[in-house]
Formats: C-alpha cells, structure tokens, sequence
C-alpha cells in the first residue's frame, strides 16, 4: 500500500517536471520565433532606408553634376559641345526627377521640385534639338538657362542642408513616411520634412513659366480647349442632349436620363446616367460639356464581353455608320485595336481632302453584342477649330523624293499632324514597306524637313504606331 | 499500465498547450501577411501597363460603378502625362506612399477581373471621366492631410477626384 502511493506521488511529480518541460519548450519556440522575426523586420527596414539613402545621396550628386553642367552650358561658344552636353542635362535632370520621387516625402507637397526637374530636361532636351536644326537661339533663351541654373543652385543649397541635418541628427528617412497615429513622428524627422517643404516653396516663388517646344512647356500643360464653341447649357438640355445621342446608338430602347454630378477641370461637364427601359441594355454616363453641351465622352455600365459573336467587319462598320451620325463632320477610320473582345477604332476628322489627325474621335464596339460600347470625343474638342489649311508649297513628286530610298511607297496624301509643342503642320503623309515594316513618313509640305516617323506594329490585336 | 485519472489529466494538458502553442506561433506567422509580389496570369502581358492599372483598380475600388473604376485608372493615366509627377505607370504606381493598397499589400493580393481590365484599357486609350484629375481620396478614410488642400473636381461613387 504505501508502495503504492509512493508510486502515484512518483509518477504525479514526474508529469509535473514534463509538463513544465514541455511549458517550456513551447515558450522557447515562441521566443526563438518572436527574435527571428524580429531580425527580419530589421533587416527589411535596413534594405528600404539603404535604398531610400541612395536616392537622396543620388539625387544630392546628380543635382551637384546639373549644376557644372549648366555653368559649362553657358560658358561654352561651341554648339557641338553644347548639344552633348544638353542631352547629358537632359538624362541627369530624369535620373534627379527619378530620385526624388523613391524617397518618402507623400506627406509634403513636393511637385514643385519635381515640375522643375521634368522642364529643366525638357527645356534642354527641346534646346539641343534646335540646335541640331542649326535653328538660331535667341537670347532669351539663353537667359532661361541662366535662371534654370540659379534655381539649381537654391535645390542644391537646400539640399546640402538637409543633407547636414540628416548626418547630425542621425534621421532616417524611413522615418518620412506618413505616419499613422499610433507612430507619431519624431521632432527631428519632423523638422527634416519641413526643409523639404521649404524646398519645394523656395522654387514655387522663384521658377517662372516657361514656354518653349517641349511636351511639358506650361503652354502644353495648361491648353484651353478650342472646340468648345456655343452657349452655356442648364441640366434640362445636358439631359436632353444625352438623349439626343443615345437615339444614335440604333439599340430600339427608350432612355430615361438623369444629371448625377459635374466635372470641373479642362472641360467642364454635366455628368448625364441614362437609365434603359429594357433591363438588358446596360446603364450610359455621359460627359456633357457645360459650355456648347458637346457630348465629350459615353460609357456604358454594363457591356460584358464574353463571346465574339459579331464579325470585325459588321462591328467596323457599325462604328463608321455611328461616327458619320455624330454631326462633327466626315470621319475616316485611321487605326482599330480589339481588346477583350470590344473593337476600339480612332476616326480623324477630313477637311478639303486632307487628315486632320489632331481632330480625333473613339468608338469603341461590343463584339459580343455588337452595341456602341464608348465613344470619346476629348481631343476632338481640345482641338478642333475651324481652319484654314495652307497651300502645300512642295508637290507630291518631290514629297516621294525626300524619303529614304528604300521605302517602298505605298500611299500619299496629306495630313496635318500635331507637333509635341501644340504646334501644327500641313504634311505628306507617305506610307511604306522595308521588308515586312511598314512605315508612315511625314514629309513637311512647306519645307520639305521630315517632321515626323512612326513605325507600324502589327499585332493580334491591331496595329500600333509607335 | 491502464490509463488513470492522472493520465487522463495529463494529456489534456498537453492537448491544451500544444493548441495553445500553435495558436502563438501561427499569431506571428500569418501566411497572408507575406505577399510576394509577383504578377499574375489573365492571358495579360505580365508587365504590361493594362494588368498593373488594372490591379490598382481592383484593389482600390470594389464596389465602385464601372465609370468610376476608369475614373481611377485615369489618375494613373493622368499623372504619367504630368510633368509633376513620375513619367511611367510602373512609377506613379510604386511611388512611395501614393497609393495604399501598395503600401499594406492588397495590391500583390487582387485578381483583377474583366471589368477591372476593361476600365484600365479605357483610361490608357484616353477615357477620363475625372477630367484631368491627379489625385482621388475617399473622404471617410484620407489619412494625409494636404491633398485636402487639392481642388475637387468630380465626386464618382465614393471617391473624391481633385488636381
């Protein structure tokens, strides 16, 4: 008997140290887990602020190079120099622009700084290639390069700054990011993002707006549309309009339609719903310029696209036959690409026989259920106007002859293009093969300079012009 | 030996310990919580613009009516064509802090479907029902403080749109 409590006694006491064992175990794994865990997050947090450290310190060195650069710009008397040495102005002002948009800065308004960066490569970009034109240079451009170098001067000061503040107060940059409640940022970061706000306000009082040939000259960036033509509209006729429209796309249903918002911005628009009778239409939005009630774009909620069962011929014509119903004109089809089963074709307005391919229009056709499925009309009424197209100076004999001589010429015939500064030009519009490529050629028609070379890729889906 | 009470004991106190444990350490490795970025496959080009837009759709307005899913992709779309901003989808997307399913993942985590596909082919082709706009923010969950300095453009769904 007492053998046998001894026993039990025994037995229980071993259990318990198991048990604790065992207790102890499982606290060890989670403690071993917890620790490897932790390791990770350091070391992830390490490689995020390295790579955040080696945009600021790149940024920092490519800023610094811009600025011998500049000085060289306009110290130098020889063109060819210069042009190697915009191009280089342009690639670093990209690589500059890249840096400061990886580091962490959502929090502070840094669009200044970088609107500087893109002009700055752009300005210069826009000023080698006149000089590759042996275009004369006036002087005040010259003079803007003179302020872009300035204005460098005040990015790289600040940034030396911050830089400094950086190195003293030992910051992160990681510790930039928008912080949540729970994370409040230190006093140090703090005062760090403020120098970087400073920056970027320095710049706003200091950089002028500049005009000049490029994609980003303020002229471009800040265009008025030139189709808007007509008299402000009220809701009533934003209604009626879409309406008006809807009776085009031939689907035989009755509308009901509704002004469900409006749009500031470029092309002030009433926001139209069309709601259909028969439930198996889809929901229209419309876009309704408030001035003229131009329809500027049409969405269809619902059009799923699931089998073709419209051939690319019938749903081509379909979007001719609607674009000839849209009372802005003669159109004629200059490209199509089918995505996801819809076929999307571009139209350019044709005047006195000649393309004008600024004035375009969208279709966008269901190849499942053959209806209009979008239609856009913006860059139309960004830039149509009523024009007066110039006499070609050159025939059409001596456009052939400007071409390389390997293009097999297909097609001519004239086109008025847009330029990259808004700018446009009467073209020929020479269209050819080398080999399997094809290749449109634009021919200016006053001077004879080509303005303009895309190459067609040909793809399942279409052709794009690149 | 026969099972006895104390045995009885004993293995639910390993049974409870052991779930207990294996909660704990699942708690710390939760498998949704490491995403790997990486693309996926609807028949897309993997780093064609089309799937990485189409992506931020899905992952930034679910339950949004189709224009303003394009509505969406048009700030991309925009902010590519702006000067102010990085020059290329890839950029504006990755952009530190621009977008938050980039920042907590739901990005690396959506299927886009069809729809989310087609409002991201809409806006690469010139659609924009925001009329220009660069920024958008659901005003029930903005947490930066200066894009309410921004001005509103267009209201679509529950997005603010501005520039």
């Amino acid at each position: 008997m007492i053998f046998c409590v001894n026993e039990v006694e025994l037995r229980m006491r071993g259990k318990n140290v198991l048990l604790a064992l065992f207790v102890l175990l499982i606290l060890g794994i989670g403690a071993w887990r917890f620790s490897q865990l932790d390791q990770q997050a350091t070391a992830a947090n390490n490689a995020l602020e390295a790579s955040y450290q080696n945009h600021f310190f790149s940024l920092i060195e490519n800023v610094e190079n811009l600025d011998v650069l500049l000085g060289k710009v306009l110290a130098s008397n020889s063109n060819d120099h210069n042009i190697m040495t915009l191009v280089t102005v342009w690639s670093l002002a990209e690589a500059a622009k890249s840096n400061l948009d990886n580091l962490p800065l959502d929090t502070v308004n840094m669009m200044r700084s970088n609107l500087y960066l893109s002009q700055l490569g752009d300005y210069a970009y826009s000023m080698a290639q006149a000089l590759v034109n042996h275009q004369e240079i006036p002087d005040s451009n010259w003079q803007k390069i003179k302020e872009l170098h300035q204005q460098n001067r005040i990015i790289h000061n600040e940034l030396r700054n911050l830089l400094g503040l950086l190195q003293d107060r030992q910051i992160r940059l990681g510790s930039l990011k928008n912080a949540s409640p729970e994370t409040k940022m230190t006093p140090d970061s703090e005062e760090l993002l403020k120098g970087f706000g400073k920056l970027d306000e320095r710049l706003q009082n200091e950089v002028p707006t500049l005009t000049y040939d490029g994609p980003f000259s303020d002229h471009v960036v800040n265009r008025q549309p030139r189709g808007l033509t007509g008299e402000e509209i009220d809701e009533k006729e934003a209604e009626r309009t879409a309406l008006e429209f809807a009776g085009n796309l031939d689907t035989n249903t009755k509308y009901s339609a509704k002004v469900t918002g409006a749009a500031e911005g470029r092309i002030p628009a009433y926001s139209v719903t069309l709601q259909p009778e028969d439930k198996a239409q889809s929901d229209l939005t419309l876009g309704i310029s408030k001035k003229g009630g131009h329809v500027v774009f049409m969405i269809a909620r619902g059009e799923k696209a699931e089998i073709s069962r419209v051939s690319m011929e019938d749903a081509k014509k379909r979007a001719a036959e609607f674009a000839s119903k849209l009372g802005l004109g003669t159109f004629m089809a200059t490209g199509h690409l089918t995505e996801g089963n819809e076929l999307l074709v571009n139209f350019a307005l044709i005047q006195d026989n000649v393309i004008i391919y600024p004035d375009m229009v969208q279709v966008i056709v269901s190849l499942d259920s053959g209806n209009i499925a979008a239609y856009d009309a913006n860059k139309f009424l960004l830039s149509h106007t009523q024009r007066t197209l110039p006499e070609p100076k050159i025939s059409e004999q001596e456009a052939r002859a400007r071409v390389n001589k390997n293009l097999n010429i297909e097609e001519v015939r004239l086109a008025l293009i847009p330029l990259d500064n808004l700018q446009e030009k009467l073209t020929y519009e020479v269209k050819g093969k080398i080999d399997e490529d094809t290749y449109y050629v634009y021919i200016n028609a006053e001077t004879g300079f080509q303005e303009k070379i895309l190459l067609i890729v040909e793809t399942p889906q279409g052709s794009r012009s690149l | 030996m026969k099972p006895s009470k104390h045995n009885q004991r004993f293995l639910a106190a390993v049974l409870i310990v052991c779930v207990l444990g294996v909660s704990l350490y699942f708690s710390y490795f939760s498998p949704d919580e490491q995403y790997i970025p990486v693309q996926g496959q609807v028949g897309e080009p993997r780093s064609d613009d089309v799937w990485m837009i189409s992506r931020l759709v899905a992952a930034e307005s679910r339950g949004e009516p189709f224009e303003g899913q394009v509505a969406v992709a048009a700030v991309v779309v925009n902010r590519v064509r702006d000067p102010r901003f990085p020059g290329t989808v890839n950029g504006v997307i990755y952009q530190p802090g621009a977008f938050s399913p980039v920042a907590n993942g739901s990005f690396w985590r959506v299927t886009p479907d069809e729809g989310h596909l087609r409002a991201a082919r809409y806006a690469l082709n010139g659609w924009d029902p925001t009329n220009g706009a660069t920024f958008f923010w659901n005003p029930a969950t903005a947490t930066s403080k200066w894009v309410w300095g921004r001005k509103i453009i267009t209201r679509i769904g529950k997005h603010v749109f501005g520039i």
